[in-house]
């Protein structure tokens, strides 16, 4: 085969590799967290606040419980660690290597709400990347019924939002249990336990 | 033979066989047709079981009293031109009384889930808007005193009120909007079927005295192992011991009381019109397939006194009460839009009644008090309503636009010439593409819940089903169709006798392929798309019919004769 085709095709099926692969980060979900927190209000991006208040407004009135919220950890980096002092002079001069730590994405942000009988909750999430993602969901206690997802999209970088709703059918004990977080959304996830 | 004739011969074979795919929609319009609706009294047939009179007095007032001109735009959109209230006479006996009580308050409270409301508000409604009910009639037993609540079961009182009924209907002049009776909602789940025939017997005949040309349908059981009716009314219902435990169970017993009924309605079978069935199950199995069309006619082989009635079925779906959220995917309005078309080809079927018309049934869903209802919650899995304001609301359900344009279309074409879908069929052949689509895309539904890979889902067994259609002066053809490959098809035709004289008006309504299988919320924008378009002129006596992948459309063609 001609170098160039191979080069071609090379290229071609990378770009599909990188356009299916969507990173991912996890979502802690614990149902029995007193919920002592301070509400912080995710921050809407331009042109999406009316449907999203919208949608936040119901998760508000049937969630009424804050429980937790936190930033997309969406990757990790190796960082040196900080040696004062060698008091057995055995190290070496690069220092010694120190743990992973996550980086957060503060442009990927989520809020978890429940309700009082914490058989439910409503993960409220925004992507204001244009980069998509997925939650991997690690629910303390309990099986999910499947997500219903409220959804303020832009399918043009944010100059023009739309919504949709929808449950797909995808059974919830079925490991592991992610949602979409797709470029440019505002979301409402609402799961109820079995 | 030569391996290269052999290889060759082999070649040409596929290629024919390829070329004769997808198989030409055959029109005749010279032939007698399938049917002529302009004789059945529930035309346009294709309708819904419930008529907004089943939830509470609070949304058959919405409906049929405070916001009529917004009913009628739902009535429209949601192709709801045949409904079918449950124990009408009830029903009726009710709204006479809460008409004339001086405390409604009272009766409201003694009546807290059903419905009160003056009948001439619903019967007005539907003659104003060309509506047909099939009214289903219950003789156990009718109010003595509807304030107090007292009820009677003699035989005579119970005459009595389902003939002041009729005569209510006949001197108000809303006999236009009446299909017929329905003697019983699934009588055969009762013991006594002589009884219950012998007291048809005694009310038939006056019934037909005050209304000679009345429209009567008796009710028949045609059960299945395994149904999933049975198990549905197994769960929901007390004092069916026979039922439980398995043990000398069931559809059979059910069967032998239609067998028994018949027999004890004997002398009054000349003046039954229709026999009716409600079909549970979209599998090839059960009811709703061609299964189902196949058991009627078993039925009339065994007691050839009914085989020249018609045949309405008043309750039908995909599931019973087991599931009654189903109607929220699209997959189920495109399976509908298959099975509506084979039921549409039936020579002997008239109305058809999905079950239902409220609730997140998939003709209109219903928001009452925050919440929009479910027809039974078992798992209190409702929805909220978002933009609750205190008052019910209404709006079509992702079924709606299927009845729209089905019905849009056979209101104006009520001559039914022919039925195929794109494969290969035998003259008579049954059509199974309503079953073949139905396990073939619950079964990818559940490789998707599974979470596995599509490549590894099993294959969708889709196709193209078709009706033609015709006015009555043969001026304008309409092809009612469904797609459901994932492929846009393009669907040749051949017209035998007259040729095309225009552009083709196509109404139709997809979604994206990735909400096919997906739960549509109701009071969010609605993910299906409704489209209507004309597309390039047609002439001569053959074209193609383009239809988008998932799909149901109309296509509307002027045509004349050569």
């Amino acid at each position: 085969m001609n170098k160039k085709i191979l080069l071609f095709f090379i290229v071609i099926f990378s770009f599909s590799a990188l356009q299916l692969y969507a990173e991912s980060f996890k979502i802690k979900v614990d149902l029995d967290l007193k919920g002592e927190v301070e509400e912080v209000a995710l921050k809407l991006p331009k042109g999406s606040e009316k449907a999203a208040e919208r949608y936040f407004r119901l998760a508000k009135v049937t969630h009424p419980h804050y429980l937790d919220h936190a930033y997309a950890a969406l990757a990790t980096k190796q960082v040196k660690a900080e040696v004062d002092d060698d008091p057995l002079g055995d190290l070496d001069e690069t220092g010694v290597e120190g743990d992973a730590i996550q980086v957060v994405d503060k442009d990927v942000e989520y809020a978890i709400r429940t309700n009082k009988s914490r058989k439910s909750y409503v993960l409220m999430i925004v992507n204001r990347k244009n980069e998509s993602f997925t939650g991997n969901i690690e629910l303390v206690r309990g099986k999910m019924y499947e997500p219903v997802y409220r959804r303020v999209y832009s399918e043009d970088g944010g100059k023009s939002w739309t919504t949709a709703a929808w449950q797909p059918p995808r059974a919830s004990d079925v490991y592991p249990w992610t949602v979409e977080v797709p470029a440019n959304t505002v979301q409402t996830i609402t799961i109820i336990l079995r | 033979m030569s391996v290269k004739i052999f290889f060759g011969l082999i070649l040409c074979a596929f290629s024919l066989y390829g070329a004769s795919w997808p198989q030409p929609i055959k029109v005749d319009a010279q032939i007698t047709p399938i049917k002529d609706m302009r004789d059945s009294t529930s035309a346009p047939d294709l309708g819904y079981a419930g008529a907004m009179l089943e939830t509470s007095t609070l949304v058959a007032e919405w409906f049929y009293i405070s916001n009529r001109v917004e009913s009628a735009r739902l009535i429209r959109e949601a192709g709801a031109w045949v409904v079918r209230p449950w124990s009408a006479n009830d029903l009726w006996q009710r709204g006479m009384a809460w008409v004339k009580t001086k405390d409604r308050a009272a009766m409201q409270k003694r009546y807290k889930f059903l419905p009160q409301i003056d009948p001439h508000a619903y019967f007005s409604f539907w003659k104003e808007n060309g509506m047909k009910a099939i009214l289903c009639l219950e003789n156990y037993g009718v109010f003595d005193d509807v304030e107090k609540g007292t009820r009677v079961n003699d035989i005579e009182s119970v005459k009595k009120v389902i003939c002041d009924y009729l005569q209510w209907i006949v001197d108000n002049g809303y006999k236009e909007c009446v299909a017929g009776f329905e003697c019983g909602n699934e009588a055969y789940w009762g013991n006594n079927p002589e009884q219950y025939g012998e007291r048809w017997s005694k009310i038939i005949p006056e019934m037909k005295r005050i209304w000679p040309d009345v429209k009567i349908g008796i009710p028949i059981a045609e059960y299945r192992p395994n149904d999933p009716d049975i198990a549905a009314v197994r769960a929901r219902a007390t004092g069916l011991d026979w039922v439980q435990g398995g043990g000398e169970f069931s559809f059979s017993r059910l069967n032998q009381w239609s067998g028994r009924f018949i027999v004890a309605l004997s002398n009054q079978i000349h003046n039954v019109s229709h026999v009716i069935y409600h079909f549970y199950g979209g599998d090839g199995a059960y009811g709703c397939s061609a299964s189902g069309f196949q058991r009627i006619k078993n039925f009339a082989k065994v007691f050839p006194e009914i085989a020249d009635k018609r045949v309405w079925i008043t309750e039908w779906r995909e599931r019973a009460d087991e599931d009654n959220r189903c109607h929220q995917t699209f997959q189920s309005s495109l399976w509908k839009g298959h099975y509506l078309l084979s039921c549409l080809a039936q020579p002997n079927v008239d109305g058809i009644s999905l079950h239902n018309l409220g609730t997140l049934a998939g003709g209109l869903s219903i928001a009452v008090n925050g919440y929009w209802l479910v027809q039974w919650n078992p798992a209190n899995r409702d929805y909220v309503d978002i933009d609750y304001d205190g008052k019910p609301r209404i709006e079509p359900g992702p079924s709606a636009p299927v009845f729209n344009i089905y019905t849009e279309a056979v209101k104006k074409h009520p001559l039914i010439l022919s039925h195929g879908n794109c494969e290969k069929q035998g003259k008579d052949v049954v059509i199974w593409a309503s079953a073949l689509y139905y396990g073939s895309s619950t079964s990818q539904m559940r490789a998707e819940a599974l979470n596995q890979p599509k490549s590894k889902w099993p294959k969708l067994m889709g196709n193209v089903e078709w009706v033609t259609t015709m006015n009555a002066d043969k001026t304008s053809l309409s092809v009612l169709m469904v797609n459901t490959f994932n492929k846009k098809m393009d669907m040749p035709i051949e017209l035998s006798g007259f040729e095309f004289a225009g552009e083709p008006r196509i109404k139709s309504v997809t979604i994206p392929e990735k909400y096919l299988y997906a739960h549509l919320i109701p009071g969010e924008r609605p993910l299906w798309i409704i489209r209507e378009e004309k597309i390039k002129a047609m002439s001569g006596d053959k074209g193609f019919l383009p239809i988008s992948s998932n799909t149901v459309q109309s296509i509307t063609i002027p045509i004349k004769r050569k």
